[in-house]
C-alpha cells in the first residue's frame, strides 16, 4: 500500500481508542448524594485531613485518615467500588514510583537488604529507608482518597463560591470559571479531530503519530482562539461589566456536617498529639 | 512532573507555597491591566487556559511503555509570556488536582513553583534570546518547549531533594531523583519539542493573524514559512 496510508483494524478489541487516559471527576460529583453539604465545609475537611495527615510522623494516622476517607466516598457519597478503584490506579502508580525511589535511595539505620553500588549510588534498602517509604506512601494516599472524598462530592461549580467569599480577585475567579467551562467543549473538540483522524489513518506510525498530534494540538488551538473571540462577542452583547454572576447554590444549611465535620478533625488532631507525645 | 498530594512535608509544602505567590500576584496584576486596556484579553485568556488543561491531558507515549502527558507550558510562555503563564498554569494545576487526581491542593505551591512559573520563566528568557538571535519561529518555540520541559523537571528533582535528603545530602539526593525521572523526562521534552516546533509553524500556515496579533512574528517571517509550505 503506497503514501503511507494504512489501516489498523486490529488491534487488540480492550484497546481504547479516547485519547484521554483518565475519567473526568465532575461527573461523579453532580449526582453525589453530598453534593448539597456547603461545599466550604467539604473543602475545610479535605485540605485540614490532609494537612494532619502529612504532619504525622508514624504511619498510623495516615492510615486512619485513609480508611475513613475510603468509608465516606464509599458508602456515604455512594461512589460505585468499581469506578473508586479504576481512580485509585493512577495514582497507585504514582506514589508506588515516589515511594520505590525513597526506598532504594535513601538510607540510615540498618541495611535489611542490600543489591548493589552503582555510579555511587548505593541501592539498598534499610529500616530507616522502608520506614520513611511506608510513611510517605500512606500520607500520600491519605492525601488522594481526601482530596477523592472533596472531588466525588463536590462539582467544581460550587467550590467558585467558596472562592469569591474569600475574596479571591474578580479577575481570578471569571477567568477560572471561563476556563472551566471551556475544558468540556475543547476536550469534545479534541476528541472529535482526533476520531477524524484515526478514521483516514493517522497515528499509525511513530512519525504519523507526531504529524497527526501536532495537527491536532494546531487545530486545537486555532478553534480555541476562534472560541474566544466568540466569547467576547457574546459576553459583550449581554452586557460583561467585569463581574460574572453566579447561580445562587441549593445547599443544606443544617450545622449537622459542620458538627460532624468538627468532631472528626478534632479526633485527628488527638491522634495526631497522641502520636508526637508517645 | 506532578508532585503527588501528600507527598511533601508541611515545611516544604508551605516554602513553595510562599515562594509562588508574588509570581501569581504580578501576573493577576499585569493580566489586570491587560484587561482594563482591552477587553477581549479576558476570554482569550480563559480559552488559552483550558487549551493548555485539555493539551496537558492527552496522551503521548513514552519509550518506557507507559503514557506521557505533554506539560503545555513552553507553548504558553513563547505565546504568553512567564507572568500570564503562571497565572494560567496555576488555574490548570487546580483542575488538574481536582478534575483528574494529578497533583494535589497541599502541593499546588511546589507544583506551580516548577511547572506554571520557573519553567516558563526560564524558557521564556530561551525565547527572546533566540529570536533576537534571527533565529525562525518554528526551531524557537520547539527549544522552548523543551527546555520548559526540562527545567521544571530538574526544578521538581531539586524540590524532592531538598524534601528528602539522602544521609543528609541534598547533592545526592538531587542526583538520584534526577538521574531516575531524566529516563522518560528527557525523551518527552525531546517529543515535546518537536511537537510544538510543528504546531507552531502549522499555525503560521493556517491563520499568522494569531501570532501576529501576539506580537511574536513579521509579515516577512509568514510569507516565508508559508513559501515552504506550498
Amino acid at each position: 500500500m503506497g503514501g503511507g496510508f494504512h489501516l489498523h483494524l486490529h488491534k487488540k478489541k480492550s484497546e481504547k481508542q479516547s485519547i484521554f487516559s483518565e475519567d473526568v471527576l465532575d461527573d461523579l460529583a453532580i449526582s453525589s448524594p453530598l453534593r448539597k453539604v456547603p461545599a466550604a465545609q467539604k473543602l475545610v475537611l479535605c485540605i485540614a485531613a490532609t494537612v494532619i495527615a502529612v504532619l504525622s510522623p508514624v504511619i498510623y494516622l495516615p492510615l486512619f485518615v485513609l480508611i475513613s476517607m475510603i468509608f465516606a466516598s464509599l458508602v456515604l457519597a455512594k461512589v460505585p467500588v468499581r469506578i473508586y478503584l479504576s481512580l485509585l490506579t493512577i495514582p497507585l502508580a504514582f506514589g508506588l514510583t515516589g515511594a520505590v525511589v525513597l526506598l532504594f535511595v535513601t538510607g540510615g539505620g540498618e541495611t535489611i537488604y542490600d543489591f548493589f553500588t552503582f555510579a555511587g549510588f548505593h541501592i539498598q534498602i534499610t529500616d530507616k529507608s522502608l520506614n520513611l517509604a511506608m510513611l510517605v506512601l500512606a500520607r500520600t494516599f491519605a492525601g488522594m482518597c481526601s482530596l477523592y472524598f472533596l472531588t466525588v462530592t463536590t462539582p467544581v461549580t460550587s467550590l467558585f463560591k467558596v472562592l469569591r467569599d474569600v475574596h479571591l480577585p474578580q479577575e481570578f475567579i471569571d477567568l477560572t470559571m471561563l476556563i472551566y467551562r471551556y475544558i468540556f467543549v475543547f476536550i469534545g473538540e479534541a476528541i472529535d479531530i482526533h476520531n477524524a483522524q484515526v478514521m483516514r489513518g493517522g497515528y499509525s506510525t511513530f512519525k504519523d503519530w507526531i504529524s497527526a498530534f501536532s495537527m491536532l494540538t494546531s487545530m486545537l488551538f486555532i478553534r480555541t482562539w476562534e472560541k474566544g473571540e466568540d466569547i467576547f462577542l457574546s459576553m459583550n452583547s449581554r452586557c460583561y461589566d467585569g463581574v460574572m454572576l453566579l447561580p445562587e447554590e441549593d445547599t443544606q444549611t443544617s450545622v449537622k456536617y459542620a458538627v460532624i465535620i468538627f468532631a472528626y478533625l478534632s479526633l485527628l488532631v488527638v491522634i495526631l498529639a497522641l502520636e508526637m507525645i508517645l | 512532573m506532578h508532585i503527588m498530594e501528600g507527598y511533601l512535608p508541611m515545611e516544604w509544602c508551605i516554602v513553595w507555597f510562599v515562594l509562588s505567590i508574588p509570581f501569581i500576584i504580578v501576573g493577576l496584576w499585569q493580566m489586570k491591566k491587560l484587561i482594563d486596556k482591552d477587553q477581549k484579553v479576558l476570554p482569550l485568556m480563559a480559552v488559552c487556559g483550558a487549551f493548555v488543561f485539555v493539551l496537558s491531558a492527552l496522551k503521548i507515549p513514552s519509550v518506557t511503555g507507559s503514557c506521557s502527558h505533554p506539560t503545555g507550558t513552553g507553548l504558553s510562555a513563547s505565546f504568553f509570556g512567564p507572568f500570564v503563564t503562571a497565572v494560567l498554569g496555576t488555574i490548570v494545576l487546580i483542575f488538574q488536582a481536582l478534575l483528574l487526581a494529578h497533583g494535589g491542593l497541599t502541593t499546588l505551591g511546589a507544583n506551580a513553583f516548577s511547572m506554571a512559573i520557573f519553567g516558563p520563566l526560564v524558557a521564556w528568557g530561551v525565547f527572546v534570546a533566540l529570536r533576537k538571535a534571527g533565529l525562525g519561529l518554528g526551531l524557537c518555540v520547539g527549544v522552548t518547549a523543551a527546555v520548559a520541559n526540562l527545567v521544571t523537571y530538574t526544578v521538581t528533582s531539586f524540590q524532592l531533594a531538598l524534601a528528602f535528603p539522602i544521609d543528609g545530602s541534598i547533592v545526592a539526593a538531587f542526583t538520584a531523583f534526577g538521574t531516575i525521572f531524566a529516563v522518560t523526562q528527557i525523551p518527552l521534552a525531546i517529543i515535546e519539542g518537536i511537537i510544538c516546533a510543528l504546531v507552531a509553524k502549522f499555525i503560521v500556515r493556517v491563520k499568522p493573524e494569531i501570532l501576529k496579533s501576539l506580537g511574536i512574528i513579521e509579515d516577512a517571517e509568514i510569507a516565508k514559512i508559508q513559501g515552504e509550505a506550498a
